[in-house]
């Protein structure tokens, strides 16, 4: 597998009324392409910031990210049509519905209308919203929502898929078939990179997890080779050991 | 693949059809509610307020400067629906990731602020100039430079609204936002007399007034529809509103930089 994303010596310092924080603060890493890259770490451990600066949300205080060996900010736009994002937020179009926000999305990203109607279709039928593709976006399930998100991501048929968070709050059958549509989308050869900080979601879906604590890569492993290493059966217990060793 | 200003201009395109789409779809209740405000300003300008003894000649001048509020409230509207957005729903987390540069989402923001406000508030300005007729006291109607001006007022309100959105927390702009900074822009902003009244009343106080940018927006339109020498002249309306446009444009980029911290 060749890499597809490169983060080097990535820094995004925050200042509110004087006081700095580094909420990333050096991370490297590089995350090959078709992998389902885990990003895990507990709240403010710097996952969200990483996936918004990767998604071109934000700009790094420094550091550099390529893309297939180039800088993303040398043609910030031919990245972005590389890309989808599905945010914390459910932040679907409100005063659309389902089908329209998938159209509409397929304009954004420039596709042709034939295009759109096939990418509509196709997406609807794989996610399994076809029956809500006329519903309101305020009259969804929380699920149903987060499917809307991911095919709303994935209409341009991006290289990339950053999901942040893509099951919380979710009820767990519902997180259960989520889960086997992101290993679909795997087996399409997309590279997706998950935020999460449910260990066994991270440990079901990812290729390689890579754990962040306080803004710094703790470690970025396969699962089995985490266990290996640690003599451990259980991720969480790596999880606690690793953030436990890195306080001290 | 580069990324072509024409390209840029399909993505612009694809925005501004889902604004219209939305637009076209609150279109009735908006036209609605704008030509019940007219209907009612007619009646109370062209017939209560005659009637119970206010001088004829404020009658046009204060009935424009009320239909001036009309497009006030509507950037207020919108604005509000900004600001909500940004706490709650993030849209506009969605539409920072299209291969669009920032400057042009917020163009194309703008843009459709400029013709919600011509498609919702001009039929209304032309209705009520058709009802109120004679008790205008229309002396010369210069309509391609009420065009302009009305033109000019929209991008200036478009751009403080955006900035009153982007600039504060959804809780101050709810709980402050009209007392502090909208409320005082409308009472010394010659919405209600004209300019001239107020200088001949205490000089100084006309010069503070000169300091708001709604008074130009008030006397550029009377001067354009009445016409006459009552009121500041349309042209330097026009001038000072484009450099409180440019003093706004700065005050967006600054916000949105410091809000959003967009690529």
């Amino acid at each position: 597998m060749k890499p597809i994303l490169e983060v080097k010596n990535l820094v995004k310092t925050y200042t509110d009324k004087g006081v700095s924080l580094n909420a990333l603060d050096g991370v490297s890493l590089t995350i090959m392409e078709g992998e389902i890259f885990g990003l895990l770490g507990v709240n403010g451990a710097g996952k969200t910031t990483l996936s918004s600066i990767l998604a071109t949300l934000h700009p790094p205080t420094s550091g550099e990210v390529l893309f297939r060996g180039e800088s993303i900010y040398k043609d910030l736009m031919h990245y972005r049509r590389s890309l989808g994002f599905c945010p914390q937020k459910q932040n679907l179009d409100q005063f659309l519905t389902v089908e329209e926000n998938l159209v509409f999305a397929g304009r954004y990203y420039l596709l042709s209308e034939d295009e759109i109607k096939r990418r509509v279709k196709q997406l609807m039928e794989e996610l399994e919203l076809t029956r809500y593709a006329a519903f309101e976006i305020s009259s969804l399930s929380g699920g149903n929502k987060q499917r809307v998100l991911i095919a709303r991501a994935l209409m341009h048929k991006p290289a990339i898929v950053i999901l942040d968070e893509p099951t919380v709050g979710l009820d767990p059958d519902i997180r259960r078939k989520l889960w086997q549509q992101i290993k679909d989308l795997k087996k399409m050869g997309i590279t997706i990179i998950l935020t999460t900080h449910y260990l066994d979601e991270a440990e079901y879906l990812s290729d390689r997890i890579c754990i962040l604590n306080k803004g710094k890569v703790l470690k970025i492993e396969s699962v089995e080779k985490l266990k290996r290493d640690h003599d451990m059966a259980s991720l969480e217990d790596i999880f606690i050991r690793l953030t436990k060793e890195a306080e001290q | 693949m580069q990324n072509t200003f024409i390209d840029r201009m399909k993505i612009f395109s694809a925005l501004l059809q889902r604004d219209l789409k939305i637009l076209k779809s609150e279109l009735f209740d908006l036209v609605t509610n704008s030509l019940i405000q007219v209907g009612l300003n007619a009646l109370l300008f062209g017939y209560l307020l005659p009637a119970m003894g206010i001088k004829p000649s404020i009658i046009g001048p204060m009935y424009l400067g009320i239909v001036m509020l009309v497009l006030y409230e509507l950037g207020f509207a919108i604005s509000a629906n900004t600001s909500m957005d940004l706490a709650y729903n993030r849209f506009i987390d969605y539409q920072a990731t299209f291969s669009l540069p920032k400057r042009w989402l917020f163009a194309e923001y703008l843009s459709m602020f400029v013709i919600k406000a011509f498609v919702i508030s001009v039929p209304a300005i032309l209705v009520g100039t058709k009802l109120l007729g004679n008790r205008l006291g229309i002396i010369q109607t210069n309509w391609p430079l009420f065009f302009i001006v009305y033109f000019i007022a929209t991008i200036f309100l478009g751009l403080l609204f955006l900035y009153l959105a982007m600039g504060s927390s959804f809780e101050w702009f709810n709980d402050n936002v009209w007392p502090r900074c909208l409320s005082p822009i409308v009472n010394f902003g010659c919405v209600f007399f004209t300019w001239k009244m107020a200088y001949s009343l205490y000089p100084f106080l006309g010069y503070i007034l000169l300091l708001n940018p709604m008074t130009y927006i008030c006397e550029g339109v009377r001067s354009t529809i009445i016409g006459g020498n009552q009121f500041i002249d349309a042209r330097i309306c026009i001038a000072v509103l484009i450099g409180w446009s440019i003093v706004f444009g700065f005050l967006l980029n600054k916000a949105v930089t410091k809000r959003l911290d967009l690529m």
